[in-house]
């Protein structure tokens, strides 16, 4: 209910601001995971994946580009571990709350078409399950990446993106797709 | 459980105004049927005259001959440059080799140099009034099997049909032809060709089978109906018979979107598909491509096997950086099944497609596949691939 009322929310000031635009996208990234049991440390992997609504304004537009900033709420799950060698660790469905706030550069080569550059931080909330056993970390819980993505206008008030690129502390890469509401 | 991200996007897809070509990406060049460039009126194998003559003109870069004209360099686009050869023989041969990098950076790096297609063919027609019927006849040698474990690569009837334009808007096709359904994306190790049965090895699934194909093209859309019943270069038992039906229709301009079902069984798989496909073109040469579908698939050789209902989607688009230099990036997923323990696979690949003449293509590809799977988190695996290709 709270979650609706907050996209409503957005819709409105998206609908007051023709130079706002609300995000929706499915958001997946992997980080490493430390492992600490018997003296022992190993490193796995984390993935991450779910949905996310975000809302961005342009602050400078010229003839062929727009300068943007976005700030998006990701809510998704978590999966740690399973695939190493040695210490036996592995989590699954840990609640994932995470906010990005972006700022992004978008050359338009044609009309309707966008090459998006972002640089992007990531805070997320994100508990891994300890076993008193085996001690678990992952990644940095504020970290910092990029991305290069292209975008497609489908019609006036929507456009499509796809965008990748890396997750640079203890990180691995961040795929993102999804709708923006013009 | 894990909300099925192909449903978010099949009703957001749906929401929008929402078209299925040859190269299925140059839509954004304006041609609105497959038939302007290809003798297949859906796409994929030779090219018209025509169609070579596009390519040569408007597609292929000119940084070898910026002198010429486009005029100059579609005259000179066919098998033998400018020399016409009668409409009776209108040879092709086609080369696809790629160097492929398996676990690139990851200090475990397999490199390998495949044969992806070595094609030999012709096309016969006894007059140039569209209603003379039309031979078409490719051989071919299946693809670099190392790691396969089946045919030798030995030349093969890869492809043999007759075409007749029986009236205006109507065309029949007999004989051993691709398969109607869906994108014909080039990529056939895509998530939306290799787990359908679009495949150049026998015993995985070939793209070509013997059938008709009666197709109908109307200004603002197309249908199809194709029923088949297996193909000769594979074991009888891998060989699938089915049918199958595609539509597309204009939403508005340079948009096109479609749906396409398939039902097909052989003596060890039953499989059914269904999908909705959207493209659209931007003026300058740019497009973006979509399918999303699902899957039924059930295992004949098991006894008792259960059916596995699963879902792929793929978004692509092609940006046309300058003329003959393309950037592509792409999202794929797969789900063999949908359920809480099957893994949902991703790919995200970014690359260049390159045009430097007509009759040459490179493509550079990093792909990175990810597993999504509650029972482990697996390594990203990275495939970096570089493709060459000359079509004469």
């Amino acid at each position: 209910m709270a979650a609706s009322k907050f996209i409503l929310f957005l819709l409105l000031i998206c609908s007051l601001n023709a130079k706002a635009s609300i995000d929706l996208a499915y958001t997946t990234w992997n980080e490493t995971l430390k492992l600490e049991a018997g003296g022992k440390s190993e490193s796995a992997e984390t993935h991450f994946d779910g949905y996310g609504i975000g809302y961005g304004k342009r602050f400078k537009t010229t003839k062929t580009s727009v300068y943007r900033y976005s700030l998006s709420a990701f809510f998704g799950t978590a999966t740690a571990g399973g695939a190493q060698d040695t210490i036996i660790y592995q989590r699954s469905r840990i609640s994932v709350l995470a906010l990005l706030p972006a700022v992004q550069y978008v050359y338009f080569p044609q009309r309707g078409v966008g090459i998006a550059l972002e640089a992007f931080s990531l805070y997320r909330d994100f508990m891994l399950p300890q076993d008193g056993v085996t001690s678990a970390s992952s990644g940095a819980a504020i970290n910092f990446g990029a991305t290069i993505g292209a975008r497609f206008n489908l019609n006036r008030n929507w456009l499509l993106f796809m965008k990748g690129g890396p997750v640079i502390l203890e990180g691995g890469t961040l795929y993102s797709i999804g709708f923006q509401m013009l | 459980m894990k909300f099925p991200s192909w449903i978010l996007y099949s009703v957001l897809l749906c929401l929008f105004t929402l078209r299925a070509w040859a190269y299925p990406e140059f839509i954004g060049y304006g041609y609105a049927t497959c038939i302007t460039c290809h003798y297949n009126s859906h796409g994929s194998g030779a090219l018209t005259d025509y169609g070579r003559g596009v390519w040569a003109s408007e597609i292929a870069a000119k940084w070898l001959t910026p002198r010429t004209s486009d005029e100059a360099l579609s005259e000179s686009s066919g098998f033998l440059g400018s020399v016409e050869l009668p409409i009776w023989f209108k040879p092709s041969i086609k080369y696809r080799g790629l160097n492929l990098i398996n676990r690139y950076r990851s200090g475990n790096e397999d490199h390998k140099y495949i044969l992806m297609q070595s094609d030999y063919g012709f096309a016969t027609q006894f007059s140039d009034k569209a209603s003379s019927p039309l031979l078409v006849f490719t051989a071919g040698h299946v693809p670099d099997t190392r790691d396969l474990g089946v045919h030798k690569a030995n030349l093969y009837a890869k492809e043999y049909y007759v075409r007749l334009n029986f009236a205006k808007t109507w065309w029949a096709y007999g004989g051993l032809i691709e398969k109607v359904y869906g994108i014909r994306n080039v990529d056939h190790t895509s998530f939306q060709r290799t787990f359908q049965d679009f495949n150049p090895y026998p015993n995985r699934g070939l793209n070509h089978s013997l059938g008709v194909v009666v197709h109908r093209i109307e200004k603002t859309w197309e249908a199809a109906i194709n029923g088949f019943g297996g193909n000769p270069n594979e074991n009888l038992d891998y060989q699938k018979r089915g049918g199958s039906v595609q539509a597309e229709f204009d939403v508005g301009v340079l948009k096109r979107l479609g749906a396409s079902i398939l039902t097909s069984a052989s003596d060890r798989e039953a499989k059914d598909m269904a999908a909705i496909h959207y493209r659209q073109g931007f003026q300058g040469g740019s497009a973006f491509i979509a399918e999303i579908g699902l899957i039924k698939q059930q295992d004949k050789v098991v006894v008792d096997a259960a059916e596995k209902n699963g879902g792929y989607q793929l978004f692509q688009g092609l940006i046309k950086l300058t003329r003959g230099l393309f950037w592509k990036t792409t999202f794929e997923q797969y789900n063999s099944e949908y359920g809480d323990l099957a893994a949902d696979n991703h790919r995200y690949s970014t690359g260049l497609l390159m045009f430097p003449m007509q009759r040459v293509e490179f493509r550079f590809d990093l792909a990175s596949g990810r597993t999504l799977v509650d029972t482990s988190a697996a390594h990203d695996t990275w495939i970096f691939a570089g493709q060459v290709h000359g079509s004469f």
